[in-house]
Order: C-alpha cells, then structure tokens, then sequence
C-alpha cells in the first residue's frame, strides 16, 4: 500500500516516545523521593505510601523517613510536576497562538506581571487582611492576583505584537523586554515598600523556588493547573490550524476570537498560579517544546501531551540537581533552569540565523 | 447560488467596494480580474465572511451567510489564500489533512483517509507527502494548499452545492502547474458541481478557463459576463489602459488577447503588466 511511510514510522516513534519519557519520569519520580538530606531507601517508598494512605500498617515503616516523604518531599514533587507540566503545554500554546516558536511566558513577560500582582498582594497582605477581597478570596488571593497580572500582560503583548492580523517576532519579543523592565521596576518597588520578613519572603520567591511546597498549598493551586494542563490538549486542532494563519484558521470554520480568549485565559491561569507559589521560573516553556518538535514534529495533537511530561520530567531532575548539588543548602531553582536555557535559547538563535540567514 | 448583494465596504475612510453584486454559480467557473488594488481580494474577504460589509448581504445557498455557524461555512465553502506563511515543519499530507478539521466526526477514518489521498492524486502531490512542508518550493507548497481545500469541500453535506474561492491561485506557478492548477479547478467545479471564483491576473488564463468573467475596478463591477462579451479591446484599454487587439484562439475556440504594443513587462501575452501604467 502506498501509504505514508512517514505515519507508520511516527507511529512507532510515538510508542517509543511516550514510553521512554514516562518511564523516565517514574524513576527520576523514584530517585526523588529517596535523595535528599535524609536518605530514603527506594525500596521503602510504596510501604511508606502505603501506610500513609491508610491501607496497610507496616510496622517496618521509619516514622522519621515517613515525615519527611510525605510531608516535605511528596508535597514538592507533587508542585514540581504540576508546575512543569503547566509550564511546557504554556509554552506550547503561546507559542502556537502566536505562531512563532520564540514566545514563552517568562520571555515575554507573563510570568513577571504575575510576579508583580503577586508581590503587590504579598507586600499589601497587612492591609487586605479583612477587607471583602481577602473574605472572598482566602487562599485564592495570591494565585487570583498571579492570574490577573499575567492575563492583562497576555492580552498587551498580543494586542501589541499583531499587525493586521500577523504577529511581529521582533515585535512580540520586544514588548516582552520592555514589559519584563516595567514588571520588575514594579516589583523593586514592593521590595522597597516591604519589611524586614516580607522582603526575606519575597526575595527568596522571585528566584523561583519550590521548597515552600505544602499540601494546603496544592489543594488551591493544584486543580487550576489541572484544568489548563488538562483543558489545553482540547485546543489542539484549533492551534494546528492557526498555525497556517488566523485567517485560514477561521475558513477552517474555527472561531478566533473564541480560541484566543480560552488559550490566553488557560495558560494565565496556568502561569499565575504557578508563580504564585514558585516564583518564576524560566526556559521551560521555551525549550521543552523544541525538544518535542525536534522528534514528533510540530503537530499538537503530540505536542501538548509530551511537553506536559517532559516539562514535568526536566523541572523535577532540575529541582533534584537544585537541592542535591550545594547540598544541605539549595540553589533557586530559576537560577538552574535559566543556566541551561540560556543557552539553549542562543543556540536556537544561532541554529535560526544559519537557516535563514537573520536572526530573528 | 453563492451570491453577494449589494455590497459595501469601507476600509480608514476609503470606499474599497460599491455596490457590488455577484453570482457565484454552482459547477461553474467565474474569474474576477481588474487592477492592482480594485478591490478583488476585499470582494473575496466578504465572501469568506474575513471583512463584514457596510451594507449589502452575502446568500450561500440562499440563506445569508450571517445565518450559518463558522463550521457549517466551512463545510460549504474552502478559501485559498494568496499566500500562506507557515514556519513549523509540517509534513505535507498534515497539511493536506487540515483540510479536514471541519468535518471532523463525520466520516469514518478509511472515508477520511481516500478523500487526502485522492486530492494528493489529483494535485499530483503525493510523492511529497513525507516532505517538510517547509522545505518545499514556493510553488509544491502552493499545490499543497490547493490540495487542502480542495479536501475542504471534498465530501457531500446534505446534497447543498460547495464552492471554492481561490486568491490569485496560479501566482507563484510556472506555465505548466498554472494549466494544471486552472484544469483540476475546473474539472472539480464541472464533476463536482462546485462554484468557483477565482481571482486572476492573466486575461488569457481566465478566458481558457472560466465560464463567466467579472470585471471589477475602483470597487464597481464594470463588467460581468461569459468571456467573448467580457474580454474585449475596448475593456482591455478602459480598464487596463493596454493596447491590445482580442482574437479568437485557434485552437479552444476562447478568446486570445494579444498585445498591439511592446513594453518592458508584455510581450505577446498580457501576463503581468496588467496593473503598469506606461
């Protein structure tokens, strides 16, 4: 038969792809959970869980080892998977939506209006505390706050890099630099209204770091990762068809201005709640998507899914390598992610401007 | 009957149509030529429903089109843009199959399936199929689109007549696909039953091919009519400002235009000097 060998061939490749990565991903689940300041026995991992959740006493179990696992590195597993998985199917939609594989949500800004929200939230605490805001929103207030600033930058950057209908990398990028100075002037300014413990709080967060992972913490930010990690994957096809244009996407019968509205909303929700515990947290967006373009080709359907495991997948080896490398002390995790995705970035550059002959 | 009434349309201040009014016939063929900026891809963006008009209505099979959904559209009408911009390594036939969102659901994936292979046959595309579109010449990317809304309006929905609107499709071809692009286009409208409307540029292209010729300068339809009353000496110099004398082609029977003067850009044949003023 003349069908595509292609397909056939990709279909095994995928088989290979998932497998690999998601066992890649039980295992470093695994060597996370053992290593760290107190070294846990792999082999004691499932009967710890198992007693933990109550369904079967093992009297073998160390009841120090228990207290750590489940409270301390179970919680910070948990956010970094959550937070990887956010962030790589985020940059995959943002750069779908805006057709160019350049964008990701700390690049072009998103991640620092959420930062400067969250820091304004964070810094102004004292003087929310009882008013309806804070009634209303209790523990949502941090992440509500992350949500709106990222929404409001989402929408000025895209609004900012169209033209007629198109969007302007060198545009898009840009703005994201002029953004990310205007977010940070905002956020020096928190610093310098803080105290003495907010400061400590806030300096420690802006780098990006997951060791504040708590269970009541997760409970919150948790399900609204979830419904955009979960939700994105839903707008595959409309963002396989936006990348041969917006116009062509809507004689395909999709609603734009629809899309848009959905893409933006889930992937702020996604990016704030993510800094609203993390901090920020950069490069993932930008670089997991390649490595899966650069196997599976750029089709979402694969992309979505693969760049939520692989996200996971890098953020947690990178958090492994934040707090094994200095050990007992701990690297912010942004400084590590930033470490290997700078580069990346160059090269990506580097590899665009031997392709086309200009950088951009 | 894809039909627009009546249309208006203002672009910053500048009146881009006037009243225009056009019949786009099922299992016919109808070509849209006029000068640079006269307003042909704005008539075409009403069709598609990218621009609203000012005033005047758009009926697809009788119903305006305002009456119909985004994919219900879709599934009655495929647009070929002028040029498309698409920078991700797609392969080929995916782009092909995007063709297919529309109608996603609605057919099995065998049925699915024979539809993209058919139109890659008929493009004579398929030996690219595997290929990055991205590494593709200018003109297999532009048969790879054509294949793509041809598989657009491929199936049957609800016996309703389909039609296809084609921006300027032969630009970016050299003399062989531009025959070939304008002989699968007509054949799909005749076997088919589908309307097409094409937006050209070459005046003897158009008058080979279509069934009906629209005439279309400063916004106003000038002229719409089967090709001997259309193309004439006189539209040619009213129109194009061109000196050109208008025979009978030997062979097809159509009309052939032929230069009375030389110029830097026409020779025998008005190809791409339309829009020049000498």
């Amino acid at each position: 038969m003349a069908y595509s060998v292609a397909l056939a061939k990709e279909v095994k490749t995928r088989g290979f792809v998932y497998g690999g990565l998601l066992l890649a991903l039980g295992a470093a689940i695994v060597y996370a959970s053992s290593s760290g300041a107190v070294l846990i026995p792999a082999g004691d991992i499932l009967p710890i869980l198992l007693d933990g959740l109550g369904l079967r006493d093992m009297a073998s179990v160390d009841p120090v080892h228990q207290a750590v696992l489940l409270n301390i590195r179970l919680p910070r597993i948990v956010l970094t998977l959550l937070v990887g998985a956010g962030l790589g199917v985020s940059g995959v939609a943002l750069q779908g939506l805006f057709r160019n594989p350049m964008a990701d949500p700390a690049l072009i800004g998103i991640s620092a209006g959420a930062a400067l929200f969250a820091a304004a939230v964070i810094v102004f605490e004292g003087v929310l505390i009882g008013t309806v805001f804070q009634g209303v929103l209790g523990l949502y207030m941090l992440p509500v706050a992350a949500f709106v600033g990222s929404f409001l930058i989402a929408m000025l950057v895209l609004r900012l890099s169209s033209v007629s209908g198109k969007t302007d990398v060198a545009t898009m990028l840009l703005a994201g630099i002029a953004i990310n100075a205007i977010a940070q002037a905002g956020t020096g300014l928190m610093t310098y209204l803080s105290d003495d413990s907010q400061l400590r709080t806030l300096t420690f967060w802006l780098m990006g770091s997951l060791s504040g992972a708590q269970w009541e913490q997760l409970m919150v930010v948790g399900p609204l990762m979830l419904v955009a990690i979960i939700g994105l994957p839903f707008q595959a096809r409309a963002l396989n068809a936006i990348l041969l244009g917006e116009s062509v996407a809507s004689h395909l019968g999709f609603d734009l201005q629809r899309t848009k509205l959905l893409l933006i909303v889930m992937v702020s929700v996604c990016v704030g709640s993510a800094v609203a515990v993390t901090g920020i947290i950069g490069f993932i967006g930008l670089v997991v998507p390649h490595m899966v373009r650069l196997v599976m080709g750029p089709n979402h359907r694969n992309l979505f899914p693969l760049a939520a495991i692989l996200g996971a997948l890098v953020l947690l080896l990178a958090d492994v390598a934040s707090r094994t490398v200095v050990a007992p002390a701990e690297l912010p995790i942004g400084i590590v992610t930033a470490l290997f995705g700078g580069p990346f970035f160059l090269w990506l550059l580097l590899k665009r401007k031997a392709a086309t002959g200009v950088g951009l | 009957m894809f039909e627009a009434k009546q249309i208006c349309f203002k672009a910053s201040g500048l009146t881009l149509l006037d009243d225009v009014s056009l019949q786009v016939t099922p299992g016919q063929v109808t070509a849209l030529l006029g000068p640079n900026g006269a307003g042909k891809s704005t008539l075409l963006s009403v069709f598609s429903q990218e621009n609203m008009p000012a005033s005047g209505t758009v009926y697809l099979n009788g119903q305006p089109l305002s009456a119909y959904s985004r994919l219900a559209s879709a599934r009655l009408r495929a647009v070929l843009p002028q040029k498309s911009s698409l920078s991700f390594g797609f392969r080929a036939q995916e782009v092909v199959e995007m063709g297919r969102l529309p109608h996603q659901g609605l057919l099995s994936p065998t049925q699915e399936r024979d539809i993209v292979e058919d139109a890659m046959a008929l493009v004579q595309i398929t030996h690219l199929r595997d290929r990055a579109y991205t590494r593709l010449s200018g003109g297999e990317q532009q048969r790879v689109h054509l294949a793509r809304v041809l598989c657009q309006i491929w199936s049957d929905v609800g016996e309703q007549p389909r039609y296809l609107l084609l921006d300027e499709p032969t630009s970016a071809l050299d003399l062989e696909h531009q025959h070939h692009v304008m002989n699968i286009v007509r054949e799909f409208a005749t076997s088919a039953g589908i309307g097409v409307l094409a937006v050209l540029h070459d005046l003897n292209l158009a008058a080979m091919y279509a069934d009906q010729i629209a005439v279309i300068k400063a916004g106003k339809i000038e002229a719409c009519d089967e090709p001997f009353a259309v193309i004439t000496s006189d539209m040619i110099q009213r129109i194009f400002h061109v000196d050109a004398g208008v025979k009978e082609n030997p062979y097809l029977g159509c009309p052939l235009v032929i230069s009375k003067q030389r110029s830097d850009s026409v020779f025998n044949t008005l190809q791409t000097g339309c829009g020049h003023e000498k």
